[in-house]
């Protein structure tokens, strides 16, 4: 059985507890590198191929392992798809911790500071990024609603901070919330699609500019407009 | 897709009389690429979309590429108005009513094709070498009209002007094609007016609204 609330950390078979601590140790670790392996796998071959299109032949070859040793780790190739998208879940969720200072900061402030740590995490994961965000609808009806309610938790932290904002008289009370959210976190998606860490332009310096459209866009004053410095 | 200029020679009685299937087809294209993404359709997912058979879909054409690229071609002639439209906005000369009613007909255009714009970015995202030249064109005619604003409203950044174009087409792109999926919890009829405004306020010298003194009640 297949637990809903897993993800890429804990695969099944290491709860089974071996006798000795040592070889319980050594067995969680072997279970837990393979594990993470053919999720890995599979999300390469997912983004190259497609979801839809990849076998769990595809993926026991990339692994080096029989097709039927797979099924020791999972049930069904959608089982793979919800680690890699509950993966990268778990990752930019981290962003909403924000430090104290930056919580009691005021509402441009914790915007910039938002999309800075955002920005941070893109460089990693691009592939895993990329094929959570086109193939999660193909979760089942129960999987796909706890993604979208984890994705909602994301977004809502966005709008309570728009709602500071307009209630600081920072940013235009005028603003629907829900739609300047999606504007901010399309415009950090995007760059999934385009940037080129070898390029001319750091994603710190890209983040920088998001952070300024969205403060400047919400009718944010300008003195929280950082002016750029060359470093 | 009636009137198609791609559309079969209409002498070739074989084809002509199953026009429509050709058409269904080209519809499922759309609408399969635009929910399940371009990568991730298969060629059975178009037949089941257009309740048609393999050997049919086949018969027009040789995989879904191929089908891709003549939807693709049809987006490229609507989007050339549109990159007119996207071209008048210039810092001082529109303000955001005129941004609204111009996202308005992205929005229209973007319905009609949601199936290439989001196979589009996904090939974008491959750095795919095939994207054909001319469509390559039209998004440079595009970028080139909005550099020209944006340079216009001297936003002081070190990202380049060209670079802040082509974001304010992905911005306004990204926007729609996530609010018009399944699983938006947005209405898109609401996107225009907030988006119209931060995009006004920030590529095209709009000003900060004056804050008029709100009662603050806790």
């Amino acid at each position: 059985m297949v637990n809903e609330a897993r993800t890429t950390a804990t695969p099944p078979a290491a709860r089974r507890p071996p006798r000795r601590a040592s070889e319980r140790r050594r067995r969680v670790a072997n279970h837990e590198d393979r594990w993470t392996d053919i999720v890995e796998r599979a999300g390469a071959i997912f983004y190259r191929k497609g979801y839809e299109a990849t076998s769990l032949q595809d993926i026991a070859d990339s692994v080096g392992m029989l097709k039927g040793s797979i099924y020791y780790y999972i049930k069904t190739k959608e089982d793979l798809l919800y680690a890699l998208v509950s993966r990268a879940q778990d990752m930019f969720e981290a962003t909403l911790e924000e430090d104290e200072e930056t919580a009691r900061s005021a509402a441009p402030v914790r915007l910039r500071a938002f999309i800075g740590r955002w920005m941070a995490l893109t460089s990693r994961e691009r592939e895993w990024g990329l094929v959570a965000e086109r193939e999660f609808m193909r979760l089942s009806k129960r999987r796909l609603k706890r993604v979208i309610e984890r994705r909602d938790e994301l977004s809502g932290y966005v709008k309570d901070i728009i709602r500071q904002g307009i209630d600081e008289g920072a940013f235009d009370p005028s603003t629907d919330e829900s739609v300047a959210a999606t504007a901010i976190f399309e415009l950090m998606k995007t760059s999934h699609l385009w940037h080129r860490p070898s390029g001319p332009l750091s994603l710190a310096e890209l983040g920088d500019w998001y952070a300024t459209f969205a403060i400047r866009g919400l009718g944010g004053p300008r003195w929280h407009d950082r002016t750029p410095v060359r470093p | 897709m009636t009137g198609h200029p791609f559309d079969p020679d209409p002498m070739d009685a074989s084809l002509t009389d199953n026009r429509d299937v050709r058409s269904r087809l080209l519809e499922a294209g759309n609408a399969v690429f635009s929910e399940v993404g371009y990568t991730g359709a298969t060629v059975d997912d178009l037949i089941e979309h257009a309740a048609t058979s393999r050997a049919t879909f086949y018969r027009y054409f040789r995989n879904k590429d191929e089908l891709f690229d003549e939807l693709s071609r049809a987006c490229f002639q609507d989007m050339k108005a549109i990159v007119e439209d996207l071209g008048r906005m210039r810092a001082g000369e529109i303000d955001t009513d005129e941004i609204e009613e111009i996202l308005g007909h992205y929005r229209d255009l973007h319905t009609r094709h949601a199936g290439v714009f989001r196979a589009w970015w996904e090939r974008v995202a491959r750095l795919d070498p095939e994207v054909p030249v001319e469509e390559g064109h039209v998004f440079n005619r595009l970028v080139e009209g909005l550099t020209r604003s944006v340079s216009d409203a001297r936003v002081e950044s070190l990202v380049a002007p060209e670079v802040q174009a082509a974001l304010l087409y992905l911005l306004i792109e990204a926007s729609y094609s996530a609010v018009t999926s399944r699983w938006s919890r947005v209405d898109p009829d609401t996107l225009a007016p907030t988006l119209a405004r931060m995009v006004h306020r920030t590529y095209l010298g709009g000003d900060a609204p004056r804050r008029a003194s709100r009662l603050r009640v806790v």
